[in-house]
């Protein structure tokens, strides 16, 4: 079948084809040169690091962004993104139509007829029951959602669909429906090119690997001729090349700081973990795995639903919270302002007012220490680099933990959206916190991160964590879903 | 250590400043450009503090209003708050026979309480505060009416009762523009205000090399404002009620701009989650901000009764717009795109002011709801453009 299908690719015209297209963001060189050719029929599975280029890549597919240099033909192009882009309070219908010129019979009334003989066909098409129609997307199941995105891009003609992580945060038996359906639409005629995390996945469906690292496709092979191990191997030839000084990995000692045992919330766990003084414990996961709600179960900021979360005595976990612009920073405010918002106690004077030049003093002596550029603390927050506000939110973090007698702090996505010099500066900041005797975990889906720093590294797969290891005592296969 | 300090010049080019200069330029267009039409008809200091003196109510409701859009509320129900207020007042003293010290301290515990109900529904049911908060007005303006009977109470249906409350409602009373305070009294209040002047100037210049020479500097201007009112003769106007809200401002902005409270107040208005992730107490913030707000509109209330002396349906319900004008003023002037309570009183009387200046200019009263709603809306696409921009930049 697989053979058959990619000798049926060869006589078509190519649905898409990318001749040497680069693209940049500031200093960072996103793509660097890539040339794919993908044709009516083929099922083709692009996978990568992060910060391979992934997501650029689609975005210039979607025409999201346009390419700096290079060529590009396309047919028509469908992106279903991870988050899907569909609005969970409208039905399916709507859904559907939405952006679309109206149905109707009677100008300017919508035709219920039209909309209902639309809908069966699209939903027809990705083997969805047409009852679905005037069902609120909320009351869906994920793979349900994810179908009916698939299916609002085939309605709009699309010949080359590009399912992004689509299959990543939806459960096994779903993931397979999924991918049985977009077989079938390949064999009527599409052509499919599916990113995804999951290697072994990919290498179960696709007739087709390209492998992006580094803004370049460092392989393009039929599938019979690539395994998880040469897969592996060709996405971490890079992310060992950029990893930071070794530093020595720390045996823990002593009772933990910070002990996760069996905690869940209702959405995700349970998870088991222990941070101890001095150690950098990593955790990953995809997006929308549950890492976050582990990060907010560890610092305290939920309640565990069952299980328990335990913490030293006098132990006050600190918390880098994972999405910078909506739940760290007051972009209105000053440097000095978010740097102290956490720790205000301090500066109270007797009469209850706040001692406004020890505050700034203390901003200013921790800018220059965490060496935030520009370093004048009265600048408004909004004005500073992605990487500098991190630091910022670093620094509050560290205030707010100055008065506790031994720290722990979870730090989520410590370089997310940060360009590589201010990378250096933060896994140096992260690295004299553990020096320090404080325990760390870093919860974060870059991947880089954990390799650089971590002393053990732990994955969350299926809403779970139960164990970590050492780095250098991870499985190729754990490696894989690593990377 | 060395730190980057920044001279007193460049302090000045700062964006606190070019704020001030907003209110200063708005102020110079405002009685200079009146002044010269009108002449000694509008620059005349008698009829302004009295212009003042009609507004408390209104302002002192804007004080609340404030403190909860700092914490990213609205509270619509603040007007309704006040008109039940006004009923309370009279009805308690004049139907009940209730001591007017009782009554006053009931009053504003009543306001507490319905504060604490817009909390509860808003923080506790998650209700969204504007229809939560239009949905209590609703109920307080029933409450009034059930007790009312839909008719004016006044106090004069009990005589016993109104000889009483002479000192609250009284031609020399409380609420009277013609008693005027001690001496003594409006000094300590106004000290007060330009202790606070004195205080913000120092807290926006914070960062300049010299700080002695900056307190001396800045000393020497509140003094020599204060010489300034007393040669124009304008504390002497001020009666009890300018008193009051001159001293529930000052205590307001202290609790806003100088306690860690404040502070917290306004993260949580400025990003909810960001606030609770770094460890503020979002939710009892909000409810605090709710209880402050019906506080001070049945703070309103009292005052506005003491003024009139009657309950009229209805009678605050129409403060609630000037109010939300001046407290979105207040993000224009004297501050940068936040809410602040000097700029709320300065942008409240300044609408007023100039609705004023048109009426003895000539125009018809009848256009004041006009020009009210005119500037409000020209005030918050002001903030609006203002905010933007900065953050942005």
């Amino acid at each position: 079948m697989t053979l058959r299908s990619a000798q049926e690719g060869q006589g078509r015209a190519p649905l898409l084809s990318l001749v040497n297209v680069t693209k940049s963001f500031d200093a960072t060189q996103a793509l660097r040169g890539v040339s794919l050719t993908i044709k009516a029929g083929e099922f083709v599975g692009l996978v990568g690091p992060n910060g391979a280029g992934k997501s650029t890549l689609i975005k210039i597919l979607d025409g999201v962004y346009g390419p700096d240099g290079g060529t590009i033909t396309a047919g028509r192009v469908g992106v279903v993104h991870q988050d899907l882009g569909l609005i969970d309070s409208l039905t399916v219908t709507e859904n559907l139509r939405l952006g679309q010129p109206a149905l109707c019979s009677v100008p300017p009334l919508l035709s219920a007829v039209r909309e209902r003989d639309f809908c069966r066909e699209a939903l027809r098409a990705v083997g969805l029951r047409a009852d679905l129609a005037h069902r609120s997307v909320e009351r869906l199941s994920l793979g349900e959602r994810t179908l009916v995105a698939i299916a609002r891009t085939l309605a709009r003609g699309a010949e080359l669909i590009v399912v992004d992580e689509a299959t990543s945060t939806l459960p096994p038996r779903e993931s397979g429906w999924l991918i049985d359906t977009l077989k079938a639409r390949r064999l009527a005629g599409a052509a499919v090119l599916m990113v995804s995390h999951k290697l072994a996945e990919i290498l179960g469906c696709a007739d087709r690997c390209v492998v992006l690292v580094d803004g370049k496709l460092i392989a393009d092979e039929p599938i019979e001729r690539v395994d998880l191990a040469t897969l592996t191997r060709l996405m971490s030839r890079s992310s060992q090349q950029q990893a930071g000084p070794e530093r020595a990995c720390r045996v823990p000692a002593g009772s933990p700081l910070l002990s996760l045992a069996g905690a869940s919330t209702a959405l995700a766990g349970p998870f088991t973990l222990d941070v101890h003084a001095g150690e950098i414990v990593g955790v990953t996961g995809l997006v929308g795995s549950g890492l976050y709600e582990l990060a907010l179960l560890a610092s305290g900021r939920t309640r565990p639903a069952s299980g328990s979360v335990r913490t030293a005595a006098g132990v006050r976990v600190g918390l880098l919270p994972p999405d910078r612009s909506a739940q760290g920073s007051f972009p209105a405010e000053s440097v000095a302002w978010n740097l102290t918002i956490g720790g205000l106690r301090r500066w109270r004077t007797r009469a209850g007012t706040l001692d406004h030049p020890a505050e700034l003093g203390a901003a200013r002596a921790l800018a220059v220490e965490l060496d935030v550029r520009p370093p004048n603390v009265s600048a408004r927050m909004a004005a500073l680099s992605g990487g500098n506000q991190q630091k910022v939110l670093l620094g509050r973090m560290l205030l707010a933990q100055s008065d506790a007698q031994a720290g722990c702090v979870v730090l989520c996505e410590p370089t997310r959206g940060v360009d590589i010099g201010a990378r250096a500066d933060i896994y140096r900041l992260i690295r004299q916190l553990a020096d320090q005797g404080i325990g760390v975990l870093v919860v974060s889906s870059d991947t880089e991160d954990l390799l650089t720093l971590a002393d053990r590294v732990g994955v969350v797969e299926n809403q779970s964590c139960q164990r970590t290891w050492r780095p250098d005592e991870l499985s190729t296969e754990q490696m894989a879903s690593l990377l | 250590m060395t730190h980057p300090r920044i001279s007193i010049r460049r302090a000045i080019r700062s964006e606190a400043v070019v704020s001030s200069a907003t209110l200063v330029g708005f102020a110079v267009i405002l009685l200079g450009g009146y002044g010269l039409w009108l002449g000694g008809t509008f620059l005349n200091t008698g009829d302004r503090v009295f212009d003042v003196y009609q507004n408390v109510s209104p302002l002192l409701l804007s004080i609340g209003i404030v403190v909860a859009l700092s914490a990213g509320q609205f509270d619509l129900s603040a007007g309704s708050m006040a008109t039940m207020s006004v009923f309370l007042t009279v009805g308690l003293t004049a139907r009940q026979d209730l001591p007017l010290p009782l009554v006053l301290v009931v009053v504003l515990a009543v306001g507490v309480l319905g504060g604490l109900l817009n909390a509860f529904l808003v923080v506790g049911l998650r209700i969204n505060a504007f229809i939560a908060t239009l949905g209590t007005g609703a109920v307080f303006t029933g409450i009034s009416e059930l007790y009312s009977g839909g008719q004016t109470m006044t106090f004069t249906t009990n005589p016993a009762a109104a000889r009483a409350a002479l000192w609250f409602i009284g031609p020399s009373g409380f609420g009277s523009f013609q008693a005027k305070p001690p001496a003594v009294a409006t000094w300590l209040v106004v000290a007060g205000v330009l202790w606070c002047a004195w205080s913000a100037a120092r807290l926006h210049w914070i960062g300049v090399t010299h700080g002695r020479r900056r307190d001396l500097l800045l000393g020497a201007g509140a003094l020599g404002l204060a010489g300034l009112l007393g040669v124009l003769g304008i504390p002497a106007q001020f009666n009890w009620t300018i008193l009051v809200l001159l001293a529930a401002a000052c205590l307001a902005w202290l609790m806003l701009a100088q306690t860690a409270l404040g502070r917290a107040i306004y993260a949580t208005g400025g990003n909810p989650v960001a606030a609770r992730l770094a460890g503020i107490g979002v939710n009892r913030l909000m409810v605090l901000a709710f209880a402050v707000s019906g506080f001070f509109a049945s703070l309103a209330g009292i005052v506005l009764t003491a003024t009139q002396g009657t309950a009229v349906p209805g009678i605050a319900d129409g403060f609630l717009l000037p109010a939300y004008a001046a407290a979105f003023l207040s993000t224009v002037i004297m501050s940068s795109g936040r809410f602040h309570i000097w700029g709320t009183v300065a942008g409240g009387l300044a609408v007023v002011w100039v609705a004023q200046g048109l009426v003895i200019g000539g125009l018809p009263f009848t256009w004041t709801d006009l020009i009210n709603g005119a500037v409000l809306i020209i005030a918050v696409s002001l903030s609006t453009t203002l905010r933007r921009a900065l953050v942005a930049r």
